[in-house]
């Protein structure tokens, strides 16, 4: 255990030690018009986190996003994603989310470290199966409304690492998944409310034009 | 397990080395508007399978910052029919950012390239089709540029997933690959795109 530790803690010194010597060499982020209309591009990966009665699932996914900045106080994320994961011993769990997000800053400007308040809506679509049939199956799609809070890493004027937790909350029918004769799976977990997940996200950005004015970066 | 984590420490330790060194290196070859085409051979051992595998791997990569690129790699599964428990397919495609950490005519770059694998079990699915499962990949690569458009690239990476298929417990396929590559190189765009004067018609 205390190997275990150890290990760790070397590991994470050395990498952000990496990290952080490197990021000297960037120059800090400046811009000479203002930052609305800059438009960036990113790849995103995440897991979906979940919970039933018998415990957390975890999903795991990958998908896209596009920003547009719209004041220097607030950003829009355009995006789409899919997760995978097992749910319960007996189903597998696939969310596919496509949707918008509306990002405050509570910074007077953009910094370094930038945090922020997301909140948005999606549509949602939810496919449970037999962990032991695929044809045994059911789906739908909703809508969804997520929030959290995240924070951009710039590590460059036009690159960013994003790091964000957000609730996603689906406003759908209940979903049920009879794996065998004795049992049902069902979403939510209670049969009735709301149902909803955590959806964890790291992602690379790249600004690539402003669309409004030609970006001087 | 004790083995991987030793090499693991090692890699940072040079990492940071290289990361320290950077400082005193003022012109690296690795810069801005790089961009790279490489073709190699992947070998892969799963960490929770007794499985071993062969990949033919291409690569794409592009320098869109000093030190920060994004990159696509494709690696098609090469399978031996002749041993059975063996995945019959695992070919997957990822993409993501690099970090370089140029020294001279080397360079060193870390990467996370999320993206989707397709593994076919025979024993496993009821039907025939490679199925497609989110997985992501970290890497460690070191590179060494000569003749001015040529590089030979060495990686070793860690890919983390799972594979659904029709069992109670999923197929992890979770593996340490370790990579080598021969590529081409150019640089293009120049000119800042802001600098470039607009095409009229």
């Amino acid at each position: 255990m205390i190997l275990r530790r150890t290990t760790f803690i070397i590991v994470f010194t050395l990498l952000t030690l990496g990290c952080h010597l490197n990021s000297f060499a960037q120059k800090a982020m400046r811009l000479k018009w203002k930052d609305s209309g800059v438009f960036a591009v990113g790849l995103r990966s995440g897991v979906a986190l979940s919970s039933n009665k018998g415990g957390w699932n975890i999903g795991q996914g990958l998908g896209l996003q596009g920003r547009i900045m719209a004041t220097s106080h607030i950003n829009t994320e355009w995006y789409f994603e899919y997760f995978h994961g097992g749910f319960t011993g007996e189903a597998v769990r696939t969310d596919g989310h496509i949707g918008g997000l509306v990002l405050l800053y509570p910074q007077r400007r953009l910094q370094r470290v930038a945090p922020f308040l997301a909140l948005g809506p999606n549509a949602d679509y939810i496919k449970l199966r037999d962990r032991l049939n695929k044809q045994n199956f059911v789906s739908r799609w909703s809508i969804a409304a997520q929030s959290g809070i995240g924070m951009h890493i710039n590590l460059t004027r036009r690159t960013d690492i994003t790091i964000s937790t957000l609730y996603m909350l689906h406003f759908g029918t209940e979903l049920q998944l009879p794996p065998d004769d004795e049992s049902i799976i069902t979403i939510p977990a209670s049969g009735k409310s709301l149902d909803g997940h955590f959806v964890i996200s790291l992602s690379f950005n790249y600004k690539m034009a402003d669309l409004w004015k030609r970006l001087r970066l | 397990m004790e083995k991987i984590k030793t090499l693991i420490v090692l890699s940072l330790m040079l990492y940071s080395e290289i990361a320290l060194s950077q400082h005193s290196h003022s012109t690296p070859f690795v810069r801005k508007s790089l961009m790279s085409m490489s073709t190699g051979l992947s070998a892969g051992a799963m960490v929770f399978n007794p499985v071993q595998e062969v990949y033919f791997t291409g690569s794409f990569a592009y320098c869109v910052e000093q030190q920060i690129g994004v990159r696509t790699d494709l690696y098609i599964f090469l399978p031996d029919y002749n041993f059975e428990g063996q995945l019959q397919k695992n070919s997957c495609i990822l993409f993501g950012p690099e970090f370089h950490l140029p020294l001279g005519h080397f360079d060193w770059s870390i990467l996370f390239e999320p993206g989707i694998a397709f593994p076919y079990f025979k024993d496993g699915t009821a039907n025939k089709k490679a199925q497609a499962e989110p997985v992501f990949q970290f890497s460690l690569a070191t590179t060494y540029y000569f003749l001015r458009n040529f590089h030979v690239s060495v990686s070793a990476s860690y890919l983390h997933g799972n594979y659904f298929l029709e069992s109670t417990n999923p197929y992890k396929l979770d593996e340490l690959r370790l990579n080598a590559s021969l590529g081409i190189n150019i640089f293009v765009n120049h000119q800042q795109a802001f600098n470039r004067k607009d095409v009229k018609f």
